[in-house]
């Protein structure tokens, strides 16, 4: 189920990433992002770090912190999620 | 097909660890490292990420090279060594029949604060952007020393300067020019800085090339540049002879667009080709001058490439553990460095080295004497370019 | 020294742009025509779509464009006036309104021109010599006589050299492009007017 704010999120995602070309119906929220998926690679996952410390000021120290979170977009959104209570 | 000798007659250097080729060998002999706290470039990185400043300000600059006040800051110290590099050949700058640059940052230095005013709404001084191109350098050079010939601008990243070298040595070698000065220079700029800190390779604390705890790159920057001669040319004129360019390669990784592949086969494909076209075999070469940026990526893709490439690994330092990375200016600066080791027949260490990434890849850890004849180095940029130079000891008849 | 060598290919794209967004919904409009499936593309900035589009014009025209992939022996040599201006510009805006600290990634990779050498590189996976030059409008003898002496002094058989300028992505876009073949033995001759003809912009 999607809730408001992980599809707020991704949203977001797609206007950051210029993944424009993929209809937003077609993005599974819980398919793995990186490689063939969603096609998203190393300049992505620290586009999305960026993302994260803009937009909802969660740091990261570096992108392998980040490799276990980064698994599926919900996964992303719930971290966010949890990160803010 | 003609095939000249290449030899380097003047070199002229400034970096962190000097401002010229007696103040950077002191510093390189003394293991005296030049990175550290950020004091002339106004980031807010400046009490977290160190680099390899130069300690003079433009204004400084300025006055030692005689330029106007609106002058890039590399151009500045592009002219401090061109200076050095002419004096040290006993050429007049009539002589030059090519002038060829690298540099990536070109005049962003000072139009980056203007660009700063533009989004403030404050007034802007627009005549800073004609120095903003990185052709122009090469121009209000070729202009302040009287070169007649047009210069040529090389910007390929982290390897420009090495392929300025590259062309220059080409040139020569085919009897298409006698006399070419070839190098680069890149200036700190707020642009790179913050680029690089978005790619999550700088490292907060002095970098640790080749060691498995590596953390990233520190920044740095500085200028160097060459007097590259045809050997006839050079002894004709009764010119001192410090080194000869005796081999070079270009090839690209064609992996992605800032990281290098696992196998480094890019890097090994340059370091081959330029010992063919040397006329040596991988057992030739004494010593390596690293990429070695200090980056999980470059140091393990470049140990993998150098692996592959000699079934005995000489001895490898990355002196970038000295400068930090000069960026486009690397190439010129670690020329420089080969020259200098083949003089004084000394390898440099790598600073801070205390674990390997693998027990085959040790890097110089203390200044070690040696016979060398030949030295490899390489540089690779984004774009996956990479390019590898042979210098070799000039042995006099 | 000027051995003869012949070009082969010769394309041209030119087109007008508003601004950015333009060009890019051009650039995307163009790419879906080629109907090439390749989703890098859309990564990539303006001034490496258009390298593309007329790396695929020029190599896919006799519909062989497999023939080249996978060569060490293949250059590429790329040049304009602007650098990577249409990329340098956002990154800077980035800068200025994030009060300097925060840079976006994925904008900074391309500010370097010599990325076009590299994307190109990964799309036909060539691992030879590559090289990218900021030129004047004047440039065209030393351009003519540079390409001239990469032949003469790599192993390259063929280098693909091309013009390729977005400027900062708005106004008159264009790119040439043509294959240079060490080999051939008729077409048209690589001389001075074809590199004047390669670099002046129609602007002029």
């Amino acid at each position: 189920m999607e809730t408001d704010f992980v599809e707020d999120f991704k949203q977001k995602l797609i206007e950051r990433l210029n993944i424009k070309h993929i209809d937003p119906k077609d993005i599974d929220i819980d398919a793995p992002i990186f490689g063939d998926g969603l096609g998203l690679d190393s300049i992505d996952a620290l586009e999305i770090i960026v993302m994260l410390d803009d937009e909802y000021n969660i740091k990261f120290n570096n992108p392998d912190e980040a490799k276990h979170v980064f698994t599926s977009i919900r996964n992303i959104a719930n971290y966010i999620e949890t990160q803010q209570k | 097909m003609i095939s000249r000798e290449v030899v380097i007659t003047g070199m002229g250097i400034n970096s962190c660890l000097g401002m010229n080729v007696t103040e950077n060998l002191f510093s390189l002999t003394h293991s005296l490292c030049g990175i550290g706290e950020m004091t002339i470039l106004p980031s807010h990185h400046k009490n977290t990420l160190p680099v390899g400043e130069i300690k003079y300000d433009n204004h400084a600059l300025g006055i030692m090279t005689r330029f106007g006040p609106s002058t890039p800051r590399s151009v500045l110290l592009s002219a401090l060594s061109i200076r050095e590099a002419v004096l040290m050949s006993g050429i007049s700058t009539e002589q030059v029949e090519a002038f060829i640059y690298a540099t990536t940052v070109g005049g962003i230095d000072l139009s980056e604060i203007q660009m700063g005013r533009y989004f403030k709404d404050e007034k802007v001084d627009y005549s800073v952007f004609s120095t903003h191109d990185n052709g122009r350098s090469a121009d209000i050079l070729t202009s302040h020393f009287e070169i007649s010939c047009r210069g040529m601008t090389i910007s390929t990243a982290c390897s420009s300067a090495a392929n300025a070298i590259l062309q220059a040595a080409e040139q020569i070698r085919r009897g298409l020019k006698e006399i070419v000065i070839a190098g680069g220079a890149d200036a700190l700029s707020l642009f790179t800085l913050n680029g690089f800190n978005s790619l999550m390779i700088l490292d907060k604390s002095l970098c640790q090339p080749f060691d498995r705890d590596r953390r990233g790159l520190n920044l740095g920057e500085g200028s160097a540049f060459l007097v590259l001669e045809s050997k006839e040319s050079a002894q004709k004129r009764g010119a001192e002879i410090l080194g000869i360019v005796s081999g070079w390669a270009n090839t690209n990784d064609a992996h992605h667009q800032t990281a290098s592949s696992e196998t480094g086969e890019g890097a090994a494909m340059a370091m081959s080709r330029a010992i063919q076209v040397a006329e040596l075999q991988p057992e030739d070469i004494d010593h390596i001058n690293a990429h070695g940026t200090g980056t999980g990526n470059n140091d393990a893709s470049e140990g993998s490439a150098i692996l592959s490439t000699f079934t005995h690994v000489p001895p490898f330092t990355s002196t970038k553990s000295y400068t930090g990375h000069t960026l486009a200016a690397s190439g010129a600066l670690e020329a420089v460095f080969s020259v200098i080791s083949l003089q004084q027949q000394m390898m440099f260490p790598t600073l801070r080295f205390h674990h390997p990434i693998n027990e085959n890849l040790v890097p110089v850890t203390e200044l070690t004497p040696g016979t060398l004849k030949h030295i490899l180095s390489n540089s690779f940029g984004f774009g996956g370019n990479c390019t590898s130079l042979i210098f070799s000891k000039f042995q006099k008849a | 020294m000027n051995k003869c060598c012949y070009i082969h290919h010769w394309t041209e794209i030119s087109l007008s742009s508003k601004d950015n967004k333009d060009l890019e919904d051009q650039l995307i409009i163009a790419y879906k025509k080629t109907s090439i499936n390749y989703p890098k593309y859309y990564k990539m900035n303006s001034l490496c779509k258009l390298a593309w589009l007329a790396l695929n014009r020029c190599l896919g025209i006799n519909d062989d464009l497999d023939h080249y992939k996978g060569s060490d022996d293949i250059g590429t040599l790329f040049c304009n006036n602007s650098s990577s201006l249409v990329s340098d510009l956002p990154h800077a805006q980035v800068l200025n309104q994030k009060g300097g600290d925060v840079a976006s990634p994925s904008v900074f990779v391309y500010t370097l021109p010599n990325i076009v050498n590299g994307e190109m590189a990964i799309y036909m996976k060539w691992h030879g010599y590559n090289e990218f030059l900021i030129i004047h409008e004047q440039s065209s003898t030393q351009f003519y006589n540079h390409v001239h002496l990469l032949f003469e002094t790599t192993s390259i058989d063929q280098l693909l050299i091309g013009y390729v300028e977005v400027g900062n992505g708005t106004g008159l876009i264009e790119a040439r492009m043509c294959l240079l073949d060490r080999n051939s033995v008729d077409g048209t001759m690589w001389s001075e007017e074809v590199a004047k003809r390669l670099i002046l912009s129609s602007n002029k």
